[in-house]
């Protein structure tokens, strides 16, 4: 079950004009696409020869598109990296420059620096993705 | 499946405490001066020692690929080998990632026992129940993985309590927003017990990460591995 919620973090691969989930695993030489229920079976890819249900190899040289993704929003206008939302209601762990005085008031500590949070979706904003392009790095490190 | 992140696995590069005797060799400074102002919170420190730390520390990175390591609660630890949801407590929770405070295997390896944990890496809540590590805990656990090429992870540069401060000590490292936590924290970029740490970014977990039961007699076991979907617990 990786996570499949949204605006969580995640890595997306397009293949064949569509976009993919795709599993983390950068030590291995493919990239594992997961196909979700009702999407179109990758053309032209063997099943994962480990035999994981939906889970398809395919190289980052046939693929079009691989990034990782992660968001970030703002809660009462501070930052927060989102882990993602779930049954209307989107989880953060703090990074905001308030700091202690407001963490202690509104958020739970989980660590000797970490606090985190879990509001409503309407409450948030400034949703924004980041997206790494992996695609790019993989192509530094393998010239044709 | 051969667990593959043990104690061995974990010293991938020379710690921080052969870093640190380099640069401050070749910057002529005392290395017990160096250590007490590197645990001292910021604070207390003046511009130049300040400049001092967070230059030295500045050096110390991880790399592509590294082993990076977390200590998880024991809550917080069955919930990712049960690949559950919600926490006891009610918590949110996804098996599938992690973030916050890391540190690097090389730096962590040398610690094998819950209280080594618990000293090295400053988790005394003095009661307040955040806390990974109780005191006297007959177990702890640890998550390890390798740092994926789009890790998020930040030195922890700035200042107790202070926002002000925190940014200021930033500015002085050159990174983007300093932190302004409570106790233990430093600003250093170091724990209380001396430690380089790194505050992660919700990521998620990489295929082949594992989590890693110790105990106070110094041995440890692999509880747990990443499959890339699922946590699959192993009998350590």
């Amino acid at each position: 079950m990786a996570s499949t919620r949204p605006y969580g973090p995640g890595r997306f691969v397009e293949y064949r004009g569509h976009t993919y989930r795709a599993l983390s695993n950068d030590r291995a030489p493919m990239i594992t696409l997961r196909v979700d229920d009702g999407e179109p079976a990758p053309q032209g890819l063997e099943p994962d020869p480990q035999g994981r249900p939906g889970c398809y190899p395919v190289s980052p040289a046939d693929v079009t598109a691989w990034y990782g993704s992660s968001w970030t929003f703002r809660w009462k206008g501070e930052l927060f990296s989102s882990g993602g939302a779930r049954n209307g209601r989107i989880n953060g762990y703090y990074m905001g420059t308030k700091g202690a005085a407001f963490a202690d008031a509104y958020l739970t500590r989980t660590g000797a620096i970490e606090y985190e949070g879990t509001f409503p979706l309407e409450e948030v904003t400034d949703l924004t993705e980041e997206r790494h392009d992996l695609l790019a790095t993989w192509k530094e490190r393998h010239p044709e | 499946m051969t667990p593959r992140l043990g104690r061995d696995a974990l010293r991938d590069s020379p710690g921080f405490d052969t870093r640190i005797d380099q640069e401050l060799s070749a910057r002529g400074l005392d290395r017990a001066e160096h250590d007490r102002l590197r645990t001292t919170p910021t604070n207390d420190l003046t511009d130049e020692q300040i400049q001092q730390v967070v230059d030295v520390r500045n050096t110390i990175e991880i790399s592509d690929g590294q082993v990076v390591t977390k200590v998880l609660g024991g809550d917080v630890a069955k919930a990712y080998m049960e690949n559950a949801e919600v926490l006891p407590n009610g918590r949110d929770f996804d098996p599938t990632q992690f973030g916050g405070s890391i540190a690097r295997g090389t730096d962590t390896a040398g610690l094998t026992t819950p209280a080594d944990l618990r000293d090295a890496l400053a988790l005394d809540d003095r009661g307040a129940g955040w806390s990974p590590v109780p005191e006297g805990a007959s177990e702890a656990y640890q998550l390890r993985l390798h740092a994926p090429t789009d890790l998020q992870a930040v030195t922890t540069f700035g200042a107790v309590d202070d926002p002000a401060a925190a940014q200021h000590v930033a500015d002085l490292a050159g990174v983007g927003a300093g932190r302004p936590w409570g106790d233990p924290f430093t600003g250093t970029g170091y724990t209380g017990g001396g430690l380089p740490e790194w505050d992660a970014a919700r990521s998620s977990l990489p295929s082949g990460s594992e989590i890693w039961r110790m105990t106070p007699d110094g041995r440890e076991s692999c509880a747990a591995y990443f499959d890339g979907e699922r946590w699959i617990r192993t009998h350590g």
